[in-house]
């Protein structure tokens, strides 16, 4: 094959597939992106065969065909391109050469044909979903989602979606085991067209898709079968292998009965946070906290190195409460928040806490203490 | 200032430990043996050594020197204890113990003197504490060092003390034969007596150069060892780097191949290195498993995972998924699982029921094994089918993560 692309047009292509592309080597042709020639230009596709990322890209096809070439080597050399213009031609034994400005590179690919083809999901029941709540959905749970050896549904993010009179609601919600976020959203669409209604996607494809979603506002297609979910974007298409499973009963782990609410001003307890937990046991992170009538001591402890305390105003009117916590796991939830304040709920010591932003329906976030 | 230092050594410890334990036993040729057919003895008390029975004969080779010996099978939980007890005996008299073995210690008490008099008056109040409070005997050597302390205390067996004052150092070393130290080997004694060195004598006024042609870095040692010089510190335990890795490992009482027989050894090492990690609070990501073949070929492999963990089941699995795929090449004599990659347990409680349940349930076994011996509750796969015998480690130590309990 062989085209002409301006360098802008091919190093966007190459960009948002540099992580999908696998550099664990199983299979070398995966590590490789597939170049196609397609109507309007070339198609440039990467799977890890998790995740399959295909996107279309305006150039000028002066010889049609296919060539596979490494995913990482080639955006090494389309980022230092010499000129706007390139030039790309592929030989018999799947030797590339590209061109741009008196720079020449030659590098061997793999055959076309050797690259696994991406599910076919084009006659599956396609949705319009709202990109802007999508992205939100993704961002404000996946810090959540686990990394777990032997319960792999944690290590995606669970999502739900029903019809609603006047449109639908989405849930999602991540968790490791010892903290949880969900958030649920009511959305234009219809969702009727779907064949599945829930689905554990990898939290690798929640991150990409989110990515791909971060970088502009454009119209939004998903399907949603038995193994499969599927995004459309304009010229870009991501189908992603869900995780088989059943995910746990993430509402039974909400606690109903939560009677000690604690009001705080969301940015003065991250910083008071940061700076306690400098003085946590070797990389428990662990805070102690302490709520009496009207504020919250921060308290940390490492016996080899020595402790940090302070005390910040609190909206709090029950008595006193000790209660330990990891606080990464606090900090997290309160960056995915907008919000200026925070509400949190507790009960005792051992019990989960539920923090929530003031002016934000249906976000939740659940952290489990420390055993202090 | 000149330190004191004492070596302590128990006499025949494990088979004076079971005659304090038996009365019957006293007085006797008695002979420690494991609980296996592969065993050796272990310890051979004094009675049964003047027949000629040495640690490290097999069973019949002991029947031969002495047809009336009697076996009593090791138990290590009583060794432990009183190796523990022993151990304390000596933090009243200096808080610097270096635990050298589980019958051998270092005590520096050169500061101790103001307290409890000399060298010689420490010794002899440790050697009465230990005969009152726990019924053994010791040898104890008084130094300068902990090279001629540990001279010292073999010189006089059993129930010895002897002490080398600084002043005669130079005189007891002048004839000694350069095999009596603690670290020079039949292999080092031939090289040595090819250069004409026989005594620390010889040995210390030997020319420095030379020894260090001959022995490399060490050889200026030796020459520091032959004059009675060590600078060595008792290091009391406690202050030993932070552990890396927890781990326990055991040679079978016959060679199997038996994959499920083997399984059940894992399940039994996954148990005890994870019941070693909780009590010291410590989680780890790193999983190996060690086998070793009847031809004394050994392989570890390693498995990184996600999440740290100290539960046994856990640990076992994650051993499991190393050993499942192996295809033994032949019979094995060894298994082992340790745990390292290690962190501080952050004592997180978990959101769901079952995982909570789960650490109750392993708290709870804690809690009864803690109170009534290692192994009073565990897996049925182990009660079934399972009677093995542990033997103590060289490492074993009566404090910190290095503390085993039999």
């Amino acid at each position: 094959m062989r085209f002409r692309i301006k360098k802008d047009e091919l190093l966007k292509g190459l960009s948002r597939v540099q992580s999908v592309a696998d550099r664990r080597n199983t299979m070398p042709v995966l590590s490789n992106v597939l170049i196609q020639s397609v109507e309007g230009g070339i198609s440039i596709t990467a799977t890890d065969l998790e995740i399959g990322m295909r996107g279309v890209y305006a150039a000028e096809v002066e010889e049609p065909g296919g060539i596979t070439l490494s995913a990482r080597k080639l955006y090494e050399i389309a980022r230092e391109l010499p000129s706007e213009d390139v030039l790309v031609e592929s030989a018999e034994n799947n030797w590339a050469t590209i061109k741009s400005g008196s720079a020449v590179f030659k590098f061997s690919g793999l055959a076309a044909e050797e690259f696994p083809a991406l599910p076919d999901m084009e006659g599956a029941g396609f949705i319009d979903m709202d990109a802007h709540a999508m992205r939100d959905l993704i961002r404000k749970t996946i810090f959540a989602a686990g990394d777990n050896d032997t319960r792999y549904v944690l290590n995606g993010l669970f999502m739900t979606v029903s019809s609603e009179a006047g449109g639908m609601k989405l849930t999602v919600v991540g968790t490791d085991g010892h903290r949880l976020a969900i958030l649920a959203k009511q959305a234009d669409g219809d969702a009727s067209a779907l064949e599945e209604t829930s689905a554990i996607i990898p939290k690798k494809s929640a991150a990409e898709l989110k990515k791909l979603l971060d970088e502009g506002e454009g119209s939004l297609k998903m399907s949603l079968s038995k193994n499969h979910i599927v995004f459309k974007m304009d010229s870009l298409y991501m189908v992603t292998r869900l995780i088989e499973g059943n995910y746990p009963n993430y509402e039974q782990v909400v606690p109903a009965d939560n009677d000690k609410t604690v009001g705080v001003d969301k940015a003065n307890f991250v910083s008071a946070l940061k700076r306690v937990s400098l003085l946590s046991r070797e990389r428990t992170n662990a805070v102690k906290f302490t709520f009496d009538a009207g504020k919250a001591v921060l308290s940390s402890q490492n016996p080899e190195v020595g402790e940090a305390r302070e005390e910040m105003d609190a909206d709090y009117a029950g008595g006193e409460l000790e209660v330990g916590f990891n606080a990464r796991y606090l900090l997290d939830a309160l960056s995915a928040m907008e919000q200026d304040k925070v509400t949190l709920l507790l009960k005792d010591t051992l019990s989960p806490c539920i923090i929530s932003p003031v002016g934000e329906e249906g976000y939740r976030c659940v952290v489990m203490p420390m055993r202090i | 200032m000149s330190r004191v230092i004492l070596h302590i050594d128990m006499n025949a410890f494990f088979a004076s430990v079971e005659q304090v334990a038996n009365p019957k036993l006293r007085g006797k040729p008695i002979v420690v043996v494991g609980a296996s057919h592969r065993t050796v003895i272990t310890t051979a008390s004094y009675e049964a050594r003047a027949f000629g029975v040495k640690t490290g004969m097999t069973v019949p080779e002991a029947k031969k020197a002495c047809p009336h010996v009697i076996l009593v099978i090791g138990d290590n939980r009583k060794y432990t204890t009183a190796s523990t007890r022993i151990m304390g005996i000596f933090g009243r008299y200096t808080p610097l113990v270096e635990v050298f073995s589980i019958d051998e210690a270092f005590l520096d008490v050169t500061h101790s003197c103001l307290l409890f008099g000399t060298g010689e008056e420490i010794a002899r109040r440790i050697k009465a504490d230990i005969k009152r409070e726990v019924g053994l005997t010791c040898s104890v050597g008084v130094a300068p060092n902990k090279l001629l302390a540990k001279l010292a205390s073999d010189m006089q067996k059993p129930d010895g003390l002897t002490v080398i004052p600084p002043e005669r150092v130079s005189e007891v070393m002048e004839t000694l034969p350069a095999s009596e130290l603690c670290g020079i080997g039949p292999g080092l004694t031939a090289s040595l007596a090819a250069l004409g060195i026989k005594t620390c004598g010889q040995l210390g006024r030997f020319s420095a150069s030379a020894l260090r042609t001959r022995f490399g870095i060490i050889g200026e040692r030796l020459r520091l060892m032959g004059m009675g010089v060590d600078d060595s510190l008792v290091s009391p335990s406690d202050e030993e780097d932070e552990a890396k890795s927890v781990g326990h490992s055991m040679t079978l009482t016959r060679d199997t191949g038996d994959k499920d027989e083997l399984s059940a050894h894992l399940l039994h090492l996954s148990e005890k290195v994870g019941r070693r990690m909780r009590r010291n609070n410590y989680l780890g990501d790193t999983v190996t498993l060690t086998i070793r073949y009847a031809d004394f070929r050994t392989f570890s492999q390693s498995m990184r995972f996600k999440k740290p963990i100290n539960d046994g089941m856990a640990i076992f699995l994650s051993a499991m998924k190393l050993f499942t795929p192996l295809r033994l090449a032949m019979k094995v004599r060894l298994v082992g699982v340790s745990v390292s990659g290690l962190v501080c347990d952050p004592m997180q409680v978990s959101l769901f029921a079952e995982d909570r349940k789960r650490a109750a349930v392993t708290e709870a076994m804690d809690m009864v094994n803690d109170r009534y011996g290692e192994f009073t509750v565990t897996w049925g796969t182990l009660l079934s089918r399972y009677n093995h015998k542990d033997v103590i480690a060289p490492a074993w130590r009566p404090t910190g993560v290095k503390r085993v309990e039999y």
